[in-house]
């Protein structure tokens, strides 16, 4: 089960610890007269900061539970399927989006909204499965989930954070709760499982908290007796120990990044009260310091089976508040074109209404945001018939989406993972397409 | 007209390093995995381009329809080889080229095998005994004695006390438990302490926990709890503390239904598939055949050519007729009609899926026309108005039948779970992929055993005491020189699953914690049981290093080993008694002066200090891990 952590055909990490132009940038600017060795550049930290700033990233916002296409991205303004709620203008001329997300369409020319995705997972587990890992499942194999597999191939950067970070301040969440508890890093292994926040797993706050003298003490000590226990026996346990251990205390050393006390406070009441948002915030800052991957999670609060129209009111603002607090950000710290931000559920919601004015699981027509690193900016890709029964032409399944993302972040997609005594699996099969109205 | 000359030049190099005479060693360690790996997605038991399969050394031999594609020790000769150099024609595999180490051992391997036939390798004779511990140092000495290694001492009696505690109760020994082996001056004082743990409480709950996770997998919190309700557990518990045929245990499994007040909750292993029958074939393949056979869904198994696609459709047909009925306890019930199902093999071949069994029978069942609608009638039925039907013919039952009486695999399964729990890998590994493609490390032995154990009533406790009493179990640590570990000729490192480690540290620091919340974060953090690959996780570093759980074992509290500890004079024998609750022996001199200085320094009380020194032996390798 093992697996050699970069995938044959994939790119190398130097390749992306570094772009050559920004490279040169980095020499006029610092006025460095050479640079004599590639593994000299990352000594100076006028190019360490260079190539984590230009290291590619995502914050993956997932709004578990599905939220509904016409309350937020794809409204049917007259129609029967139209909510209560109307539409509105955004900064591209000709498109509408709900009138809950104002902050959102005043700034849609930086937004891509993909209005046509197709799935065919009607059920939260196995959608939340597709929507994350990018493919059917296959029984006897769990491929990783995208945190993972980003993880795998953009991670190692002289960076103390993890590669693949998960922050969920609601540790329930029904099926999503069996999700995060099941394998995320399938057959890439577990040094690719996320560092998660939220429930049992929020403990970086409190090591800061009680970060006494001794816990140095204590921890030299501990590798003392290990150290000599692993000299006198032939103990895999003790190594794998001694690195987890290492990680560990360069995670503590960055303690403070997952500290919501310690974040800005102008930012974190720009941000809003709610957890969601500040759990984003806290993206923003990862994502500043050089992590590769983090999603942000909340439970699963989008999936209103009953009182969707009242629930979506609440929810939708906040999400359009964020995004806009968000994209704005990364805007103005030049991070944005480095950084691929994608909102989106398992799935969207069924264009009619159940008798508990509610609406169900509807993977047939739904709509997601994706934007940043180097994707184009304001394209409406696709769109519905007048109803949002169906695609209007064509359609996105999961795997578009994830080629999309894979060549967004330079990494390709259709690589072969190099898996002893395994099938053949790439990071997208089926040479699936990308969604090309997306890529410049 | 470079590269060549590298090649002879690597060869050169590597030659030396193998023993030249030994090429089944070299096809089984190296070669057979490259060929796998490379060659027989084209070349073997799914297609065979050319008519040539590079799948075992037979079909090697056999050569394509060309012919022989290896001289028998004579590399420079063999058209294998020949295929493989960069910038041959026709050049293999096709996109991509192998590494001059990879060559190299390829052709290593063909200057291994002799000219002639390779006859035979004798296989080890019986041994004299009928005793199970006897049979298996005999077999394991054997193996040494083929290998040219020397074995490990027997592990002196601490190692063993901590030893046959976490494997046989599922926790460490307490202070007064390893005090008085240590004391006992019997003569089979080893064999006396593990009938006594045998018929404790804690044996059946530590192999349960153990089973459990190996049968259902583990799961999160609710799912657990619902075993638990729907007595799950308290059929494997009593499984276990009943020492019942295993055979039995087995049969009531995939029948699944509580006829017997002894099988109320086996009915959990088919219900909890939720319906899903292929789910459910694959959930029972390892059990009842000793190997997983999820690869031969869509085809035949791609490498063990033995593991048929008819196999895998068998079994979904032999649950395919399931229901699952919710009520106060979990039943399945089950159609006499319908689940006549086809298959379609790569070539779009629909077949029929028959019960056809690994193990060679098949149930036969007479198949209406394809169009011929069946009736369901009541007299299809033992019991027509009954709330969980059960038919007068049931797939479950001719299922559980076949797999239980007369099936050597059942046998072979569990023996080799068994061995791989007790010594850390099985006589077959990976555990569950007892297939043609995994070769038996001590093939006589696992045949032995399982033989042995099928003949005596598929008696659990006899198969687990004659593994501990053997001198094999009973072996110390490796050095730093490690034999291979399939030579088991030295205690191997098997890391706590989180129960035990949760119920150890609870003896170590006398605080006790065991409610199911702690469980669940030690369960999340350790979730492994016979992992295929070892691993520790950033996620148990952090859980031991900050989370105010696992704190809450080192704060001095009335009645803890920290205050006991903290009460103690001396600092020295501060030091040695939280060796000796920890890790069940006595600090080296240059341990006993760093735990002392530590003491010393600590800016704490004395009692914070101890807890910190607890702290750091309990989450050292030696304390997660069994040796």
């Amino acid at each position: 089960m093992s697996a050699s952590p970069i995938p044959p055909g994939a790119c190398t990490p130097c390749e992306h610890r570094l772009h050559r132009r920004l490279f040169l940038k980095g020499l006029a600017a610092s006025g460095a007269a050479a640079v004599t060795s590639f593994s000299g550049l990352f000594t100076n930290p006028v190019f360490a900061e260079a190539a984590q700033r230009s290291q590619k990233k995502v914050i993956l916002l997932w709004l578990c539970g599905g939220p509904s296409q016409f309350e937020t991205w794809d409204p049917k303004p007259g129609r029967p399927s139209s909510g209560p709620f109307a539409s509105i203008p955004t900064s591209i001329p000709g498109i509408h989006f709900s009138s809950l997300m104002p902050r959102c369409a005043s700034i849609a020319h930086h937004l891509n909204i993909v209005r046509c995705m197709h799935t065919k997972q009607p059920e939260h587990l196995q959608a939340i499965n597709l929507a994350t890992r990018g493919n059917a499942e296959r029984a006897g194999f769990t491929r990783p989930t995208l945190g993972a597999a980003v993880s795998a191939a953009l991670g190692g950067l002289d960076t103390r954070l993890p590669g693949f970070i998960l922050l969920d301040p609601n540790p329930e969440g029904n099926e999503f709760k069996g999700f995060k508890a099941s394998d995320l890093s399938g057959w890439l292994g577990p040094e690719h499982q996320p560092v998660r926040l939220g429930g049992t797993f929020t403990q970086l706050r409190r090591a800061v908290d009680s970060s006494s003298d001794d816990q140095e003490e204590r921890a030299a000590l501990r590798s003392y007796f290990a150290q000599k226990y692993a000299n006198e026996h032939h103990s895999n346990t003790a190594a794998a120990q001694n690195a987890a251990f290492e990680k560990v205390k360069g995670l503590m050393s960055s303690a403070d990044l997952f500290d919501l006390e310690k974040l800005p406070a102008k930012d974190r009441a720009r941000y809003g009260p709610g957890l969601y948002g500040q759990y984003t915030l806290m993206a923003r800052e990862l994502v500043e310091q050089g992590a590769p991957f983090v999603m942000v999670a909340n439970g699963m609060p989008w999936d209103n089976h009953v009182f969707q129209h009242e629930i979506h009111q609440m929810l939708v603002p906040e999400l359009d508040r964020i995004l806009h607090c968000l994209i704005t950000d990364l805007e103005d710290r030049g991070l944005l074109d480095h950084t691929l931000v994608i909102a989106m559920g398992e799935f969207g919601r069924t264009p009619w209404l159940n008798p508990a004015r509610g609406r169900d699981h509807y993977p047939n027509a739904w709509s997601l945001m994706m934007t940043g690193c180097g994707l184009k900016r304001g394209v409406i890709v696709g769109g519905t018939d007048e109803d949002g029964v169906d695609p209007d032409g064509t359609s996105f399944s999961e795997q578009n989406l994830f080629a999309t993302i894979f060549t967004a972040l330079g990494i390709d997609p259709y690589a072969e993972y190099d898996l002893p005594g395994f099938p053949t699996f790439h990071r997208v099969e089926d040479h699936a397409e990308t969604i090309k109205e997306l890529l410049a | 007209m470079f590269r060549p000359l590298v090649l002879s030049a690597t060869i050169a190099l590597f030659a030396p390093l193998v023993r030249a005479d030994d090429a089944r060693t070299l096809w089984a360690n190296g070669v057979q995995a490259l060929l796998d790996q490379n060659c027989v997605k084209c070349h073997g038991p799914l297609k065979q381009k050319a008519g040539l399969a590079l799948d075992s050394v037979e079909s090697v031999l056999k050569g394509s329809e060309d012919g022989a594609v290896v001289t028998p020790g004579k590399p420079n000769e063999s058209k294998l080889l020949e295929a493989l150099a960069p910038k041959a024609d026709p050049h293999m595999p096709p996109k991509k080229q192998l590494s001059d180490h990879e060559v190299a051992e390829v052709s290593a391997w063909i200057a291994a095998m002799s000219a002639t036939p390779t006859a035979q390798v004798a296989s080890v004779p019986p041994p004299a005994t009928q005793d199970p511990s006897e049979a298996i140092d005999y077999y394991l000495a054997a193996g040494w004695k083929t290998r040219g290694i020397e074995p490990a001492q027997v592990c002196d009696d601490a190692t063993f006390v901590r030893r046959i505690y976490l494997d046989l109760a599922g926790r460490v020994p307490k202070l007064e438990e390893a005090a008085a082996f240590l004391a006992d001056t019997a003569p089979h004082k080893r064999e006396a302490l593990v009938d006594r743990l045998l018929a404790g409480e804690e044996y059946p709950v530590a192999f349960r926990e153990v089973w459990n996770a190996l049968l259902l997998g583990r799961h999160s919190g609710r799912r657990e709890a619902r075993r638990q309700r729907d007595g799950w557990y308290a059929f494997l518990e009593s499984a276990f503390k009943q020492n019942r045929p295993w055979n039995e245990v087995v049969h009531a499994m995939i029948e699944a239904r509580a006829d017997k007040p002894e099988d109320k909750g086996a009915s959990c292993f088919v219900f909890e598939q939720k319906n899903d029958y292929q789910q459910m074939a694959e959930t029972v393949a390892p059990v009842i055949y000793g190997t997983r056979i999820d690869c031969a869904q869509c085809h035949d198994h791609p490498l063990a050519r033995e593991i048929k696609q008819a196999h895998y459709w068998g079994l979904v047909a032999a649950f395919n007729r399931s229901k699952n009925v919710e009520g106060a306890e979990p039943s399945v019930a089950e159609s006499a009609v319908g689940g006549f199902i086809n298959f379609t093999n790569l070539k779009k071949e629909s077949q029929p899926a028959v019960i056809a069994m690994l193990n060679g029978p098949t149930i036969e069942e007479a198949r209406p026309a394809p169009d011929a609608k069946q009736d369901d009638t009541p007299d299809g039925y033992v019991d027509p108005k009954a709330k969980v039907k059960v038919p007068k013919f049931s797939r479950r039952a001719a299922l559980a039948d076949a797999a239980t009486i007369d099936n050597p695999l059942l046998a072979r399964s569990f023996v080799n779970h068994t061995w791989a729990i007790l010594f850390g890998r099985g006589i077959v590994h990976p555990v569950d992929e007892i297939n043609s493609k995994h070769p038996a490390s001590h093939p006589e032995l696992l045949e032995w055993l399982a033989k042995d154990f099928a003949d005596h009533h598929y008696d659990m406790r006899r198969l687990i005491r004659g593994i501990v009493l053997s001198r094999g179990y009973q072996l110390a640590a490796p050095g730093k020189e490690s034999p291979p570990p399939e030579a088991f000729a030295a205690a191997m490192e098997k890391p706590l699953i989180a129960e035990t480690l949760l119920r150890s540290t609870e003896i170590a620091t006398g605080v006790t914690n065991d409610d199911p919340k702690m469980r669940q974060a030690f369960v999340d953090s350790f979730p492994d049981v016979l992992p295929r690959v070892v691993r520790t996780t950033i996620q148990q570093a952090m859980f031991v290093a900050n989370s105010p759980d696992f704190a809450g074992f080192f704060h001095p509290a009335p009645g803890s080993a920290i205050e006991q500890i903290a009460a103690m004079p001396k600092l020295e024998d501060r030091v040695r008694e939280a060796f000796r609750r920890t890790l069940v022996r006595q600090p080296e001199a240059d341990e006993l002066a760093q735990g002392v200085r530590f003491l010393q320094n600590s800016k704490g009380g004395a009692a914070d200090a101890v807890g910190q020194l607890l702290w750091a032996l309990v989450t050292g390798p030696e304390f997660i891990t069994n040796h």
